[in-house]
């Protein structure tokens, strides 16, 4: 039974390899630079425009 | 000149992509065997191949040879493995049986006995599929998975008696 179930786990787990495309897919995926992450740049942007107006508002409502 | 050693002069000469694509062709079918051994499905294991790679792109620089290459791969690729697997916990899906997608082209007994493995507790699991995987190198498996060897021996004997007893379940089963 045993040289049995290893002939079998041998014949259905050897000789498994990579994907062919993976090497490609990876190489794609390297030379492809990482897009603008854009909501994060707009969030920063917006989160700055917000500050800079209260920061606005204080100083003349100080200065009144 | 071993594969490693061209790959980490590349690296020191700062040569990375070539490095890199070096390091590609050596360890792609180790990698991806180790993600396949844990997750247990094949696009699976190749989105987790592809992640791995992508890790090991963006920490290359930092890599200064502290650790034998393989044990660094080994270790990006397994971490980046049990991320997916308890990713795919957490959305509670069972792991795709391999079989079943393979069906058209895997012979039924080889089927039965991916069933059978993919049934096994994930540690055993994994120690099985690379022992075969691996050309049945204990200490392969030992290095991949980061276990002692005894540990591998250990967890080979028990898989081995858990399938024989499911394969013998499985035929009174077919007999009844």
């Amino acid at each position: 039974m045993s040289d049995e179930l290893d002939r079998e786990l041998a014949r259905a787990f050897s000789g498994i390899t990579a994907p062919a495309r993976l090497a490609s897919s990876v190489m794609h995926r390297v030379r492809t630079p990482a897009p603008t992450p854009w909501p994060e740049v707009l969030g920063t942007i917006g989160w700055m425009g917000i500050l800079s107006l209260a920061a606005s508002v204080a100083f003349f409502v100080i200065l009144k | 000149m071993g594969a490693d050693e061209e790959i980490t002069s590349l690296l020191a000469s700062g040569r990375r992509t070539e490095a890199f694509e070096a390091l590609l062709t050596a360890y792609q079918d180790k990698v991806f065997r180790l993600c396949y051994s844990m997750l247990g499905d094949r696009a699976q294991a190749e989105d987790a191949a592809q992640e791995s790679f992508l890790r090991i792109w963006k920490s290359m620089e930092r890599y200064r040879g502290d650790a034998a290459l393989g044990t660094w791969i080994f270790s990006v690729t397994r971490n980046v493995s049990l991320t997916a697997i308890s990713r795919r916990a957490a959305r509670r899906s069972a792991p795709i049986e391999e079989a079943e997608r393979a069906a058209p082209q895997a012979p039924s007994k080889e089927r039965d006995m991916m069933r059978l493995v993919a049934q096994l507790p994930e540690n055993y699991r994994a120690v099985v599929m690379l022992f075969y995987m691996e050309e049945r190198s204990y200490e392969e498996v030992a290095r991949m998975l980061a276990l002692p060897v005894g540990t591998v021996k250990t967890h080979l004997h028990r898989a081995r008696q858990q399938l024989a007893n499911m394969v013998k379940e499985a035929d009174s089963v077919r007999r009844t």
